[in-house]
């Protein structure tokens, strides 16, 4: 009621520094000489007066700085550094700072119609994935049936699953050979071409982006207060319009949201565009990368740079709104929701389900299309009949003359190692970051923005810092300092992977009493000690969600990998994908379906642990 | 009355002295007096606590109690040391504490809320603290955790998660876990402010019980002044980031000394007026209230002249009230207050009914143990009459 609950009495002390000035003068000598009083026992206010205790103290009391430097230092060693050697290339040329590759790009008439291309394709997306997952929300939110739960948390799905395999199972799909036309040429009609047209990215961009829409949309539809739209009936509004009045209202902030971040992720869109665009279509992710394989860094860079204003523009004018527009959902009663089979057959009923089962063939051909075909594919011979040969392909030690450079086994178990590594180095860097962030100092904001970075820069850009800077070698004082591809490689997946953890163990990090954590420390326990004991297992959930997260993104990351594994000859699974997705689809649709059993293992225990992440973190 | 508070207190101070001899002897923990001096707290612009100075006896269960806002949880965590004072010393046992963490300064704190550990067992959390500190005399931890369970009736639920516990139970187990290192210092910050009233009554026998059991020096937060007076062994009122007044129960209530405290401790009449003579020998004071005139006691550390504004007020159970005008029956012979009213409300409790009389533009609140109704005459003796403030012209 008053005085301790927060918000009254102590609120102040929610913006003071509560922690800092208390474990600065955490140190063992500060502690011995404040409360130096050896007398009358131990349990007064020196309680560890033995000098071996006295140490360990320290040691843990030191341990979250260790872990924020040793975090920082890595972040700037294989992010920002490599990255702003990449701006650098941009604006010195010879020697000398120069604008001339922003200046040659932005009045090229020719770069101008990929920026144009770019921004046309997000806009298209984002218009067709609203479209698909609207309804699809409207499902969700509003129907009862069986299998609801399950089709729910499954939105979350393409979060885990690599793009390069959506690109092979949509390859799969719309290719010469691909199941669509086969499916038409039974009942006559076809063949369609799709393969390399913008349609095909379309669909590939909206499998990805509509259920992240359903998923928004379907949050803020079960917070709208039944009671509101009853209100609004009340006072002789009819149905339609009691909807349009209250319930359309409170879904636009969803709808935006979910429409902005389509966009913004389609604008950026790479191994998509690159697997199903052909050379015809091209981004300029895209571009990005075809100079760098043309060994054009400048304008790569000049490129990048460009993108990356643009891409952060979208993203900070995003956070504006959605900070203006955050959705409560408190003490809500949502309306009840309708059986899929109606009780009485309405005409009106049956139209609505009319509708529903028209959509659910869309959603299907969406949705199912690109797996499906890519498992049948995997198991097709170029005969059509059934076969195991691709798989045992993916088995083979030798380089044959089908798998050029790329060895299968070589990229299935780098790719292993790689999110084992990823593991290793993300996890402990998310939840420092998260616990770092969580905490309450002047210029946390600025942290936790500098923090959130590597989710903003393209990993192409990461992978050629990493590639010119590090793999290729620098000197420092005299010193050549050089890692191999594959630290690189872990590097670059860690940077793209611990900001995912620490999106799933910040919000449970937040939401901890701060009184539970005051009662530990007041029964003796250290800062480091309590996060320990108490925080850390209490955000568990968290952390697991956000490991198997990590593991997913590294299996699945495909920008930095690729630029990294060119210039060093490391591969990993979609890499391997993507040089045999032009020769030969066999092998890279066995590989795909190697993919979704590790990425959809991932999914599972994120569904178990995480679930809510973009709700609760705030879209990726 | 005031004779009576005297041998009131003596007895006190006896029953304290005889408590604190029995402490000694049973006590493990060393002996701690907290002192605050001239401790600020300010975050930005606001000030949570100003230049405050007390200082707490051993073993002395002293109570900060004010409405939300006034600093009295902000002072506890200073304490406790979770935040740092912005000025001032604290001082436990005269050595100031500045700096020491609060893993260090030997303090028990029990929140609101509890703030049990959810993934761990009742057990686990009691003896949470004793990885750190060896419990107090030569028990071993999990003797220590049976004795602190059976101190506070849970014995036998050991295993049992906190989120299977009663709101009561959980509050006895966060003041196990609290106690079981042997703190110098026990600080409650509203630990019954979430439990029901009747829970709540039981509760603070149990740990005014405990604590003077153990002796050991406890500050308790509340905002609930009922509370604070029947605990406490003295009460700090707190108003706006201020001390207003520190005293025994009995001083708070008989004898508050500012307008906050007289309004803010029990059922008060206050009401402001001008003095309007001085009696020869000084000690009673004319004052002139609505156009009636109060004659009131001149409290012994304060100078009152004629043509002050004061502030003054009466405890309701100190006026009598009889019906009718006159008065009649009404025993005389001392110069008494006398008021004239009618009953305008009047809640009956059962043990006493509140009745509210109108007396002029304003009312009156007075207790009677049978319902009374129409016009009443209120009496009461000036000595009962309080002067809270004082402004001169």
């Amino acid at each position: 009621m008053t005085g301790s609950t927060p918000g009254t009495d102590s609120s102040p002390a929610t913006d003071g520094g509560a922690d800092t000035p208390v474990s600065d003068a955490d140190t063992p000598d500060e502690a011995s000489r404040s409360t130096g009083r050896s007398d009358e026992d131990s349990r007064s206010i020196g309680r560890s007066d033995d000098r071996r205790g006295r140490l360990v103290r320290g040691t843990e009391a030191r341990a979250l700085q260790a872990g924020a430097i040793v975090t920082a230092a890595l972040l700037v060693v294989v992010f920002f550094y490599p990255v702003s050697t990449v701006f650098v290339e941009a604006v010195i040329v010879d020697g000398s700072p120069t604008l001339s590759a922003f200046v040659d790009i932005l009045s090229d008439r020719f770069y101008l119609d990929i920026f144009a291309f770019t921004a046309y394709q997000a806009a298209l997306s984002t218009v067709l994935s609203v479209a698909i997952g609207l309804p699809a929300a409207w499902l969700l939110a509003r129907f009862e049936f069986p299998g609801r739960r399950t089709l729910r948390s499954l939105t979350i799905l393409p979060f885990v699953l690599p793009s390069i395999m959506v690109a092979v199972g949509f390859v799969a799909t719309f290719g010469a050979n691909g199941t669509l036309n086969s499916a038409l040429a039974i009942i006559g009609l076809g063949p369609v071409e799709l393969m390399f047209t913008l349609k095909a990215i379309l669909i590939a961009h909206a499998f990805y982006n509509a259920p992240l829409v359903a998923r928004i949309v379907t949050a803020a539809w079960e917070s709208v207060d039944a009671r509101a739209i009853e209100t609004a009936r009340s006072l002789g509004a009819s149905p339609l319009r009691a909807t349009l009045d209250v319930v359309v209202p409170q879904l636009m902030p969803a709808i935006l949201m979910g429409s902005a971040l389509t966009f913004i992720f389609t604008f950026a869109s790479f191994p998509i565009v690159l697997a199903l665009g052909g050379y015809g279509l091209a981004t300029i992710e895209v571009f990005i990368y075809r100079q760098l394989i043309n060994l054009n860094y400048t304008e790569a860079a000049a490129l990048a740079i460009i993108e990356l204003v643009i891409s952060l523009g979208l993203l900070y004018g995003y956070l504006r709104y959605e900070d203006a527009k955050r959705i409560s959902r408190r003490g809500v009663h949502p309306p009840p929701r309708r059986s899929l089979l109606p009780d009485r057959w309405t005409p009106k009923a049956a139209m609505t389900r009319l509708a529903i089962a028209g959509y659910a063939v869309i959603a299907a051909f969406v949705f199912l299309s690109p797996i499906v075909s890519m498992i049948l594919a995997s198991v097709t011979a170029s005969d059509g009949s059934f076969t195991l040969a691709h798989y045992a392909f993916l088995l083979e030690r030798q380089a044959t003359g089908a798998s050029f450079q790329v060895r299968p086994l070589g990229a299935i178990r780098n790719s292993l190692m790689f999110a084992l590594g990823t593991l290793a180095v993300a996890v402990p860097m998310g939840v420092v970051v998260s616990v770092v962030t969580t905490r309450r100092y002047r210029g946390r904001k600025l942290v936790d923005a500098i923090a959130m970075a590597p989710l903003a820069v393209s990993g192409i850009i990461v992978g050629l810092g990493l590639l010119r800077g590090l793999v290729f070698g620098v000197e420092i004082a005299g010193w050549r300092i050089a890692v191999g591809g594959s630290l690189a490689i872990v590097a670059a997946h860690a940077v793209s992977a611990y900001p995912f953890v620490t999106r799933n163990v910040t919000p449970g990090l937040a939401a901890i009493d701060r009184s539970m954590i005051e009662s530990a420390r007041s029964l003796g326990a250290t800062r480091t000690r309590t996060l320990l004991d108490i925080e850390l297992p209490l955000v568990r959930a968290g952390v697991v969600a956000g490991a198997a997260f990590a593991v997913a993104i590294s299996i699945g990351e495909f920008n930095s990998t690729i630029v990294l594994a060119t210039g060093s000859g490391e591969y990993t699974m979609p890499v391997a994908i993507e040089r045999y997705l032009g020769r030969r689809l066999g092998p890279a649709t066995a590989m795909g379906c190697v993919l979704l059993v590790v990425t959809a293992a991932s999914f599972v225990v994120v569904d178990r642990f995480g679930g809510d992440v973009e709700e609760r973190g705030g879209g990726l | 009355m005031l004779k009576n508070e005297v041998v009131d207190c003596e007895i006190r101070r006896m029953d304290c002295e005889i408590r604190r001899m029995d402490c000694e002897i049973r006590r493990t923990q060393s002996m701690t007096t907290i002192e605050l001096d001239g401790v600020s707290k300010r975050y930005g612009e606001t000030t949570a606590i100003a230049d405050a100075t007390l200082s707490i006896a051993d073993g002395e269960f002293f109570t900060l109690v004010g409405p939300s806002g006034c600093g009295k949880t902000t002072t506890l965590r200073l304490i406790a040391g979770f935040e740092a004072p912005t000025s001032g010393a604290i001082r436990f046992d005269d050595e100031d504490v500045a700096g020491v963490p609060p893993e260090n300064r030997g303090v028990g704190v029990v929140f609101q809320n509890y703030a049990l550990f959810p993934h761990m067992t009742v057990a686990e959390n009691v003896g949470y603290g004793l990885q750190f500190t060896d419990p107090p005399g030569d028990l071993s931890p999990d003797e220590r955790v049976q004795e602190l369970l059976a101190l506070v009736d849970l014995a036998g639920m050991d295993d049992r998660e906190p989120d299977s516990l009663s709101g009561g139970q959980q509050q006895r187990v966060a003041l196990a876990r609290a106690l079981a290192p042997g703190p110098r210092v026990l600080l409650l910050d509203e630990p019954m402010s979430a439990l029901d009233a009747q829970l709540r009554e039981s509760l603070r026998l149990q740990l005014k019980r405990i604590q003077s059991e153990l002796g050991i020096t406890t500050v308790y937060v509340t905002h609930d002044q009922e509370e604070a007076l029947s605990v406490s062994d003295r009460v700090a009122v707190l108003s706006g980031g201020a001390i207003e007044q520190i005293g025994t129960p009995q001083a708070i209530y008989r004898r508050p000394d500012t307008p906050f405290v007289a309004r803010f401790v029990g059922d008060n009449n206050v009401f402001s007026g001008r003095v309007t003579a001085i009696e020869q020998d000084s000690e009673t004071a004319t004052i002139d209230i609505e156009g009636a005139s109060i004659r009131a006691a001149i409290p012994a550390d304060r100078s009152i002249e004629r043509g002050d504004a004061v502030t003054i007020c009466v405890r309701p159970e100190y006026v009598s009230v009889t019906s009718g005008e006159d008065g009649r029956g009404q025993k005389s012979g001392r110069a008494l207050n006398r008021l004239t009213g009618s009953v305008v409300s009047s809640e009956f409790l059962g043990e006493t009914t509140r009745v509210h009389v109108s007396w002029g533009e304003t009312e009156l609140l007075v207790r009677t143990t049978d319902p009374i109704d129409g016009q009443v005459t209120l009496a009461f003796d000036p000595e009962v009459v309080r002067i809270v403030s004082a402004d001169r012209q």
